[in-house]
Formats: structure tokens, C-alpha cells, sequence
């Protein structure tokens, strides 16, 4: 087995602003190795978008803080948790290093994610240039590769954003991502703006790219057809926690998870007749003030009355699949979280 | 059936081989200057712009006379094109028509000047707090409140009173008095343009706050910057020509116009045209470079797109 290219171990990003502090990401570990895909699956302010950022170094300042938690590329740690202003600025520095070169990123509206002032051509070439000691020269050429290698015509270098369409426009951002050839490459919602026929396209140009160039990939995304298509691994996320951990075919074929098998129910489906999708009631529970039990808890349908007493760990219930649920919890873990909340005795 | 082949088919064969040679680019730069193009009246205030520029580069080939040539024997003549003094001559008999010319020397330049060191001191200031913001932004702002807080013409007027007389300081009074607002400007755009995704993906690729700044802020921020660029020269020239004419700016033998009409105000009965040329070409001036400036700013609007 390859190493882990990027792995994150028990992250924890709060957001500290005025009105309270609004727990975004609550204790998140996953890993991708080398030419892996993994995917983030939530809904919207679950913290996915979050975890990208603070995988970047871009949280918002001064109100995003890491808590604890490391992120590792290639094994070297990445974040900063202290709040100290020079260790932070140092850490700065050197992300800003990583940034481009070492961790690409594909933003989620490609229509914005370009400068309109600067022929495209020219901002791939810039991410060359950043990173490496090269001249103007061998820089255009590299951009002129990369566009050929997503399919645009490198005459178009020259060209400004206004003039492609969206789909262009995203296979120029994934262009600017790869230029540097990056371990790491993390797509958020990187499909969401675009058309299903561009999606595709999109999705296809991105795995094959992967591939070539043995990137890990994290992909960000509420679509869960896009996980089936590209990713090997999958992590569904739900109120800054993982609640189902394992690969595609652990989540596809035998989610366990109440809020992941309500996922499921929620998607069209060709093989079944039905007139009405189930939905999942209720809303996410609020970062700024998230319950001490399970914060699945109110919107569960398989609840029992002894969920909004506990808060489940992540327990493996096959090898390498982990699922965050009371009902998947072992005798002993049990005991432990009964007797960490200072009850004596949980029966399920 | 032969083909029909008429000469305006011909015309249009012509036209599109012509076309195909030239390469149709289109950049944000290009497409603002084709809708500057359609502005009558902004390519009007340019041609007066260029005319007055060339004015003051060939000053000493168009002007007949020196700026101080006294010809005695011809004092107060009235404007006429048979004695050779178009505009007439002052109570020195020094010919206006010359002194007008070279009064473009003089105005053109100091009002560049000083717009542009107003903006490279605010603006430069501006554009640091927009970035920053939080407590670097409350701070450079802060005292940009309090010099905005003193009228610009009154403290114009104190700093080339305290500092006497002469061109530079005359250039610093007035850059220091409009500062404060132009670095608002500058602020005020930088902040439209730094929540956009592009900047965040600028710091994705691992630009640093300077390349942000100067290669992905400011080029998308330029359209007001631009604008009351144009506007700022006009009053800048309005305010050296008060400040002359008050007898704070530039000193009489000059030919500055406020300068001119502030020597000639005796005459203001007597001989009007040493008084009317002047006045005239400030007002052309400021006139052409509001025009323009207009113009740039419906070309530069990309709400107008």
C-alpha cells in the first residue's frame, strides 16, 4: 500500500465571531493516498467547504481558527494551532509555498474563479512562474501544454475569460490547478455551476488528469452521482462531523448510517417507480449551538430514546468502514461514553 | 445561368479578405475604448485635450512672442488678426496670444502633477487599508477624517502660506489637501472588486498580498480610479488657478492663466480681453476634461455592458 499523501487527524475549525462561536468542524479524520479520490459529501454548511479552506491555509482571518488537529502532507504537518501571530505568519509563509505548487484548488464557480482583466493564457502561466525559477517564456509554453491537455486550443491563449463558456472556463481553472502538478488537488463543488452534459465532460477530463499525474483528490460535493462516477472513498459529513467513513462501495451498497441512508432515499431512482421523494425534515443543527448527544438526533427516524443521552463515537463496522451511530456501537465503547457522561447505565 | 457577379459583391469580397488578416482580439481594454468611441462628446473633450497638449509642447513654435517681450509702443491693443496680436496685448504690451500659449506649459503639467501625487500618496494609502482592513484600514482612515475634516481650498491655502511661494509647493498644498479623498476612491474600488473569486484564487495559486494587490485588485478596480483621475485634473487646474489668483501660487511674470488674470484684474473695465483669454482657456480645459472624464466613465462601467 502506498503512503498517505494527505491525511487529517482529529480537526477541529472553529469559527470565533461576535455573536458566539460557531463550531464548523468537530473532530474530522480521513486520508487519500496517491491517485485516490475521496469524497466529501454534505449538505450545505456541513463544514465541507470548511475543511478545503483550512486544508489550503485560505480560513477567513482573524475569525477561522484550527482548534486542534494536524493536517499532513506527505506526512509533514500543515496547520498552525496556535494563535500566537508569529507562528501563525510563519506558517503563512510557507503555505503560500504549498499553495499552487504542492495543493491545487478547483473553485466551485468558474464563471468568477478568473481574473477578467488578465488573458487566460497568462494566468495559467503566473502559477508557473510563482513556483518555479523559469523564464516567460518557458512558463507560456507550459500553459499552452496544459490548455492542449484539457482540451483548448492553445491558440486561445491570448483570449480573456469573457470570451469562453462556462465548461471552457472550469477546464482552465483545472488547467491553472494542475500547472504545477500538485499532490494534492481539491475540487469544491467543482461541478455544481455547470451544466449535466459539461459535468461529464468535466468529471471525465478530471479523473483521467488524476490518473496521469497520480494526484490525491478531494472532491467536494452535495451530488452524490459524482461520487459513484470518480471517487474511491467516500466520507459523508453532516454538522462538522463525519457520521460514515469507507469506500464507495461500503456507502453505495451498504450505508449504515441513518442520515446517509436517508441520503439515498432522497435521490431519484431508474429502477423504482416512485411519486414522491422522501425528504429529510428538519434542518442541520446549529454550529453555534450544537446539542452534547448525537446531532443527528432530531431528524433521525431510527432514533431511540437513549440517543439524546449519548454521542456516538465513529465505530468500524467492517474493515475500513466507520460509521458515527448508537446502534453501531461496541459493548465497550458503551461503557466508555456512559461513563464519560456520568451515567450508570445504558441499555439499547 | 452565369453567375452574377456586381461590384458591391466585389466590395464585400475585398472587405472580407481585409478582415480575415487582421486577428480579432477583444480585451476588457479594447472593448472600453469601442464604447469611448461612440461618445461624441468624449472624443470631443479628447481632440480639445490633445490640441491643448501638442499646444504646450510646440508652445515656442506656435507662440509669436516671448512670454516678456514688452513691446511699450503697443500697450493695451484690442484682439485683431491685422496687427499680428490675436488676442490683444496687456499694460506691458506684452502679447497675450503668446502668454496663453505658454500658460498651457505651465497649467497641463502642474494639474497632472498634482493629481498624480495625490493619488500615489492616497491612493497607495487607500488601497492598503481596503486590503488590510480591520484595524490597519480604522487607522489610515481615521486620519484621513481628520485631514477631510479641514476644507481642501482652506488648507490648500494655509500649506502654501506656510510653505511661501513657488511651483513645488504650490504642487504639494494642493496633493496633500485632496489626498484624503482620493485615497477614498481608491479604498471604496479595491473593496468592490476583493471579495470576488478571482482573488481568492489568486491566493489559491500562492500569489503574495502584493501580487494580489497590484496584478489582480487594481487592474479589475481601475474604472473610477481612471475616472476621477480626469475629473481630479480639472479641479487640481481650477485650484492652481484660484491659488494664483489669490496670490498664493505662482508669481506674476509668469504666464499662468489664474496668474494672468489675477495681474490684469485692474483692466477688467478698460482692456477685458487680457482678463477674457485666459479665463477662457481654463475654462476649455476643465470643460474638456470633464467631457472626457464622463465619457471614460460610461465606457468603463461594465454595468453599461
Amino acid at each position: 500500500m502506498s503512503e498517505n499523501v494527505l491525511e487529517i487527524k482529529n480537526l477541529v475549525v472553529h469559527y470565533e465571531t461576535p455573536d458566539g462561536v460557531s463550531e464548523a468542524v468537530n473532530d474530522v479524520s480521513f486520508s487519500i493516498k496517491a491517485g485516490e479520490t475521496l469524497g466529501l459529501v454534505g449538505e450545505t454548511g456541513a463544514g465541507k467547504t470548511t475543511i478545503a479552506l483550512t486544508i489550503m491555509g485560505l480560513l477567513p482571518k482573524p475569525a477561522g481558527q484550527v482548534i486542534e488537529g494536524e493536517v499532513l502532507l506527505d506526512g509533514k504537518n500543515i496547520v498552525e494551532t496556535s494563535r500566537n501571530k508569529f507562528k501563525q505568519r510563519r506558517n503563512d509563509k510557507m503555505m503560500r509555498k504549498l499553495r499552487g505548487n504542492d495543493i491545487g484548488m478547483i473553485f466551485q464557480d468558474p464563471m468568477s474563479a478568473l481574473n477578467p482583466v488578465m488573458p487566460v493564457g497568462d494566468q495559467i502561466a503566473e502559477v508557473v512562474k510563482l513556483h518555479n525559477k523559469v523564464s516567460k517564456a518557458e512558463a507560456s509554453k507550459r500553459a499552452v501544454e496544459m490548455m492542449e491537455l484539457v482540451g483548448i486550443p492553445g491558440e486561445r491563449y491570448s483570449n480573456y475569460p469573457h470570451e469562453f463558456s462556462g465548461g471552457m472556463k472550469q477546464r482552465i481553472v483545472i488547467a491553472m490547478a494542475l500547472a504545477c502538478n500538485p499532490r494534492v488537488l481539491i475540487a469544491d463543488e467543482p461541478t455544481t455551476a455547470l451544466d449535466v452534459t459539461i459535468q461529464a465532460q468535466v468529471l471525465e477530463l478530471m479523473n483521467g488528469l488524476k490518473s496521469k499525474f497520480k494526484t490525491a483528490l478531494l472532491m467536494i460535493t452535495h451530488d452524490l452521482g459524482v461520487v459513484a462516477e470518480i471517487c474511491d472513498k467516500c466520507a459523508v459529513i453532516y454538522a462538522g462531523q463525519l457520521v460514515e467513513y469507507g469506500t464507495v462501495e461500503h456507502i453505495f451498497n451498504n450505508a449504515k448510517h441513518p442520515y446517509t441512508m436517508a441520503l439515498f432515499e432522497a435521490l431519484p431512482s431508474l429502477d423504482k417507480d416512485v411519486d414522491r421523494l422522501k425528504s429529510i425534515s428538519g434542518l442541520m443543527s446549529d454550529p453555534m449551538d450544537l446539542p452534547s448527544y448525537c446531532t443527528f438526533f432530531d431528524r433521525c427516524d431510527a432514533k431511540s430514546e437513549r440517543c439524546n443521552e449519548l454521542d456516538p463515537p465513529l465505530t468500524e463496522v467492517e474493515p475500513g468502514h466507520f460509521v458515527r451511530c448508537a446502534r453501531f456501537m461496541k459493548d465497550k465503547q458503551k461503557a466508555a461514553v456512559s461513563e464519560g457522561a456520568g451515567q450508570g447505565e445504558v441499555v439499547l | 445561368m452565369a453567375k452574377l457577379y456586381t461590384p458591391a459583391m466585389a466590395a464585400l469580397d475585398r472587405k472580407k479578405i481585409k478582415q480575415k488578416g487582421r486577428v480579432k482580439k477583444s480585451s476588457p481594454g479594447r472593448e472600453a475604448w469601442k464604447r469611448l468611441r461612440r461618445n461624441k462628446l468624449a472624443i470631443a473633450g479628447m481632440i480639445i485635450l490633445i490640441v491643448l497638449i501638442l499646444t504646450a509642447i510646440f508652445a515656442d513654435v506656435i507662440a509669436p512672442y516671448g512670454i516678456d517681450q514688452q513691446m511699450l509702443r503697443n500697450r493695451l491693443q484690442k484682439p485683431s488678426f491685422t496687427s499680428g496680436h490675436l488676442m490683444g496685448t496687456d499694460d506691458f504690451g506684452r502679447d497675450v496670444f503668446s502668454r496663453v500659449v505658454y500658460g498651457a506649459r505651465i497649467s497641463l503639467p502642474i494639474g497632472l502633477i498634482c493629481v498624480f501625487l495625490a493619488f500615489a500618496l492616497g491612493g497607495t494609502l487607500g488601497a492598503i487599508a481596503a486590503f488590510y482592513g480591520g484595524r490597519i484600514d480604522n487607522v489610515i482612515m481615521r486620519f484621513m477624517d481628520i485631514f477631510q475634516s479641514i476644507p481642501p481650498m482652506l488648507m490648500a491655502i494655509a500649506i502654501a502660506a506656510s510653505l511661501g511661494n513657488g511651483v513645488l509647493n504650490l504642487v504639494l498644498a494642493i496633493s496633500i489637501s485632496t489626498m484624503p479623498a482620493r485615497s477614498r476612491i481608491v479604498r471604496a474600488s479595491i473593496l468592490t472588486v476583493k471579495r470576488n473569486d478571482y482573488i481568492e484564487s489568486a491566493r489559491a495559486i500562492g500569489a503574495s498580498s502584493r501580487r494580489q494587490l497590484l496584478k489582480y485588485m487594481l487592474p479589475n478596480a481601475i474604472g473610477p480610479i481612471l475616472t476621477s483621475f480626469t475629473f481630479s485634473v480639472a479641479t487640481a487646474i481650477l485650484t492652481v488657478s484660484s491659488l494664483s489668483y489669490i496670490g498664493l501660487g505662482i508669481s506674476p511674470p509668469t504666464p499662468e492663466w489664474g496668474c494672468m488674470l489675477s495681474a490684469s484684474k485692474e483692466l477688467i473695465r478698460t482692456a477685458p480681453y487680457t482678463l477674457l483669454f485666459p479665463g477662457l482657456m481654463i475654462m476649455i480645459t476643465v470643460l474638456a476634461l470633464n467631457l472626457f472624464g464622463d465619457g471614460l466613465r460610461d465606457a468603463l462601467d461594465p454595468r453599461l455592458k
